[in-house]
Formats: structure tokens, sequence, C-alpha cells
């Protein structure tokens, strides 16, 4: 369940480290993201300032990749992750690095991120 | 479709059911049921309880080094459609299924042939050592059937003859 506030690890070579959600885009009312859902964040720390594709304090588009709360799936089957993670996407919501240090849901085929699929290290 | 294996129990997990659970360090965790899950969140240790497979396995009560079992193993080496395969692939998918029981039933009967032997001795040191609680059973008299008064009938001679035991009655 991320919301407005909540701080997520990011997973991918990006440069960012933790990012705060800033605004939940999508329509419904709650505005509560789960696996799958976009978002905009904010950086609030990096990994190596030098090397690093965004700046803190910069606002980005990020895609959820696991979350703490067990969600029910679209087979019918439950997933659990020990903490929040997303990556981090360019405004034409394509990734920004270039590897994903994390597993991937199949939900984000469902939300056409087929590109983070292919860089991530396994696909849940 | 993807058939997975419980990481508690070993048991077969079916499309749409389960619980899955990912670590900090991307490490997959699939249980088939709440009561693997639980049992994981209370950091048991599968080869410790009894009814998982690694404990049954561990301890001699299943066949763990089987060629059979080759066959069901996790190849994440994408085999490339042929029909032939496939065909042959279904075809000795019954058939090592069938030499997989039979190895489990003979397993079984092994396990329980040594069960069997110490039985039979127990039974016969009982036989042999407590005959005197089983008490002996006479034949019943045949007068004491006819008569329902048996025990009157009892006290007359054996010499006597059928018509004079009537006589005297009457």
């Amino acid at each position: 369940m991320i919301q407005v506030g909540t701080n997520l690890d990011i997973t991918d070579n990006s440069g960012a480290r933790v990012v705060k959600c800033v605004k939940v885009l999508d329509k419904t009312k709650q505005s509560i993201g789960y696996t799958g859902t976009l978002c905009i964040v904010s950086v609030k720390s990096l990994i190596r300032k030098q090397k690093s594709k965004v700046k803190k304090g910069h606002l980005y588009k990020a895609v959820v990749c696991e979350t703490k709360k067990m969600g029910g799936r679209a087979d019918g089957s439950q997933m659990s992750c020990s903490r929040n993670t997303a990556v981090l996407l360019s405004p034409q919501q394509t990734p920004l690095g270039s590897r994903i240090q994390g597993i991937t849901p199949y939900e984000l085929r469902m939300k056409k991120h087929t590109k983070l699929l292919s860089l991530s290290l396994a696909n849940v | 479709m993807r058939l997975e294996k419980c990481w508690f129990c070993s048991s077969t997990i079916y499309p749409g059911h389960g619980i899955c659970f990912v670590r900090n360090d991307s490490k997959v965790f699939r249980f088939c049921r709440s009561k693997c899950h639980k049992n994981f969140k209370m950091k048991r240790n599968p080869r410790k309880v009894k009814w998982t497979r690694a404990y049954r396995v561990l301890h001699g009560k299943d066949a763990s080094s089987d060629s059979v079992f080759q066959f069901e193993r996790r190849r994440n080496r994408p085999e490339r459609y042929n029909r032939h395969t496939a065909q042959s692939t279904l075809r000795a998918m019954k058939r090592v299924e069938d030499v997989r029981v039979r190895r489990a039933e003979r397993l079984q009967l092994k396990r329980l042939s040594s069960k069997e032997h110490g039985r039979r001795h127990a039974d016969k040191y009982e036989l042999e050592q407590q005959l005197h609680l089983v008490r002996a059973v006479a034949p019943i008299p045949k007068e004491n059937v006819e008569n329902p008064r048996g025990s009157e009938q009892l006290k007359v001679a054996v010499s006597s003859s059928q018509q004079d035991r009537q006589a005297s009655y009457a």
C-alpha cells in the first residue's frame, strides 16, 4: 500500500537509493498504490553522486515493484515482499536505469512495462 | 502452466493457490497453504517438522535418491517445442509415475516387514507365557440341553437308562 509520503527503495542502477512518494497516479479515490502502479516520487538519497543519472530533490515517475502489504494476484494467489521498492522512469515511461537488482512482478506486463521485465533478475 | 514446489512441505503448488514471499535479497519463497506460511513465519526448520517431505526423506521414511525423481526437476533452459518430443514425454510421464508408485509401495512393504517380525515375536511370547489366562471350555452334556433345570439333571447316575430318568421326573 503505497501512498503519499511512503519511502521506497530503488532497485535499478539509476543512482537513487531512497525516494518518497509524492503522488499516486491512479484514478481511484483512495489513491493507494500496489504492484505495477505509477507514482511521482522525489529523490531523497543517492547511491553515488558523481555517476548518478538523477538528482536529489528532483521529481521522477516511478513504477512500484514490491510491496510489504500482501496483495492478491490475477491468478488468485497472493504475494508479499519484505520491503517497498520501485523503479524510476523517464517522462516517456522508459526505464532510467539499465539493470534492476530485484524482482519484477508480472503485473508490470499487464501495464505494458515489458522493458523492465527484461532488465530484472527474476520475474515473479 | 508451471507447477511450483512448496518451500516448507515440498508439495506441488497449482496455479491460483498459495502465498509467495520475496525476501530482501530477492529470494522467492512459495508456500502451498497458510499452514506452511505460518510455520515459515515461526522460523521452523522443515527438516525438524515431522509431516514435511524434508523430514521424511532425512529419516528414511520416503525414497530420496531414486532415478525417477530425476525426471521431475526444475530446468531453467527452455526446451524448443517438438511435436514428437512432446508426445513421447507425455507417454513417458505415465510410465515414470507407475514406476514411482511401485517403488514407493516396495519401500513401504520393506519398512513394514521389520514391524511384522516384531509383532509375530510378541504374539508368540504372549501365547507361551500367558496361556493360563485362557479358560478351557468343556463340551456341554446332551441332557443339560434338553432339560432347562440342568443342575438337578447332573445328579442322576450315568448308568441309569433314558426311560428310568424320564419316569423319575414325571
